[in-house]
C-alpha cells in the first residue's frame, strides 16, 4: 500500500487499535519518528516529497505495526484501568467528604473527657465503676460509672454507640428514652455530650427514683443493670 | 532514549546489516513497557522538541543479564553443532 501523506499512513496503523484512549499518544510517537526521518531524507539531498515517501516506506507495514499495538493495548485491560482509576478518585472523594469529617468527629468524641468531670468530685458521695454493655437494636451502650452526689443525685455515665457505622451521621449523642415491652421508661430526660460515633453522655436523675444508699451499694455485688435500671423506673 | 534513536543506533552498532522495519520497533517498546522492563516519560531533548523518551527500568537490567545468558547458552551450542570436533561438519 503506498501512502501520499504520512498522516494516512498514521491513520491506517491507528485504524487497528482498538483503544480510543491511547490512540493520540501512539499517533504522536509515531509521528515524531516519521518527521525526524523525513528531516534526514532532506538533509540526504531530497526533496521533501521523495523524503516522505522513503520514510513512510521505511516504517514497514501499517497492518502488522497497528495489530502488534493493538496487542499492547489491550481495550479491556485499557478500560479496566481507566475505570479502576475512576474508582480510585471516587473513593478518595468519598474518604474526604464523607468518612473524613466523621473519623475526625469519632477522634474528637472519644477524646472528649467523660461526663463524670462535670460533677465536682468534693459533691460525690459514691461513685461505682460498672461495665455494663446493653445492646439495643443497633445500638450499644456501656455503662461505666454510677455516680450519687451529696443532692440525692444519681448520675449515669455512660458511652454508646451505633453498630451500623453508616448511621452514624444521624445519631447526635442523645440516648433519648429506653422503654421495655411493657412501656416502662427507664431512661429519659436531659444531660448529654458528644456526638458522632461514640457519644458519651450523663443522665442525672434527681429524688424521684429515691434510690437509698443501700440499693446502690447492690450494684457492686455486680448485679445486672437491669435491676438498676428497674429501680429507677419512672 | 527516543524511537527514532534507538533505531539509528540499531543500524550503527549493526553496521547496517539490521534493516529492521521501524514501526515494528513501537510494538515492541511498549511490550517491554507493560512488561516493566522499560519506563517511557515525555521531555525535551537538546533540540527542544518534546518526544517520548525510554529508560530501562531495574527490572529490565535484570531481564538483559538473563537474556545475556540464554544467548550465550544457545550461540554455544550452536557453534558446538556447527563447528565443533564432536559433531563438526568435518567428519562427513
Amino acid at each position: 500500500m503506498e501512502f501520499q501523506k504520512y498522516s494516512d499512513f498514521l491513520d491506517a496503523v491507528l485504524s487497528y487499535v482498538k483503544f480510543p484512549l491511547d490512540r493520540e499518544e501512539i499517533r504522536l510517537e509515531l509521528s515524531d519518528h516519521i518527521v525526524d526521518k523525513i528531516q534526514y531524507y532532506v538533509e540526504q539531498g531530497l526533496s521533501y516529497k521523495e523524503a516522505e515517501a522513503k520514510a513512510i516506506m521505511d516504517m514497514g507495514d501499517p497492518k502488522d505495526i497497528g495489530s502488534q499495538l493493538n496487542k499492547e493495548h489491550n481495550p479491556i485491560i485499557g478500560w479496566l484501568w481507566v475505570i479502576s482509576k475512576g474508582l480510585v478518585s471516587i473513593f478518595i472523594l468519598i474518604n474526604i467528604f464523607i468518612v473524613g469529617p466523621r473519623l475526625l468527629y469519632l477522634t474528637f468524641s472519644i477524646f472528649a473527657p467523660s461526663p463524670i468531670k462535670d460533677i465536682p468530685k468534693e459533691d460525690i458521695v459514691y461513685k461505682l465503676d460498672i461495665n455494663e454493655r446493653v445492646q439495643i437494636d443497633d445500638r450499644v451502650i456501656n455503662f461505666t460509672d454510677i455516680v450519687y452526689d451529696k443532692n440525692e443525685t444519681i448520675h449515669i455515665i455512660y458511652n454508646y454507640y451505633d453498630k451500623k457505622i453508616w448511621r452514624m451521621g444521624w445519631s447526635h449523642g442523645y440516648l433519648g428514652t429506653i422503654k421495655d415491652d411493657k412501656g416502662n421508661e427507664y431512661f429519659s430526660g436531659s444531660g448529654y455530650r458528644g456526638g458522632g460515633i461514640v457519644a458519651k453522655g450523663r443522665k442525672s436523675i434527681r429524688d424521684q427514683a429515691q434510690v437509698t444508699e443501700e440499693e446502690v451499694l447492690l450494684q457492686r455485688g455486680g448485679k445486672a443493670l437491669g435491676i438498676f435500671l428497674g429501680m429507677l423506673k419512672v | 532514549m527516543y524511537g527514532y534513536e534507538i533505531i539509528k543506533e540499531l543500524e550503527d552498532r549493526s553496521d547496517n546489516t539490521f534493516n529492521l522495519k521501524e514501526g515494528t520497533l513501537y510494538p515492541i517498546l511498549h511490550r517491554l513497557e507493560n512488561e516493566g522492563y522499560v519506563k517511557s516519560y515525555r521531555a525535551k531533548g537538546s533540540t527542544g522538541k518534546e518526544r517520548k523518551y525510554y529508560q530501562i527500568t531495574t527490572k529490565g537490567e535484570k531481564q538483559l543479564i538473563e537474556e545475556r545468558r540464554q544467548w550465550q547458552v544457545f550461540s554455544t551450542s550452536v557453534n558446538k553443532v556447527i563447528g565443533g570436533e564432536k559433531h563438526g561438519i568435518s567428519k562427513i
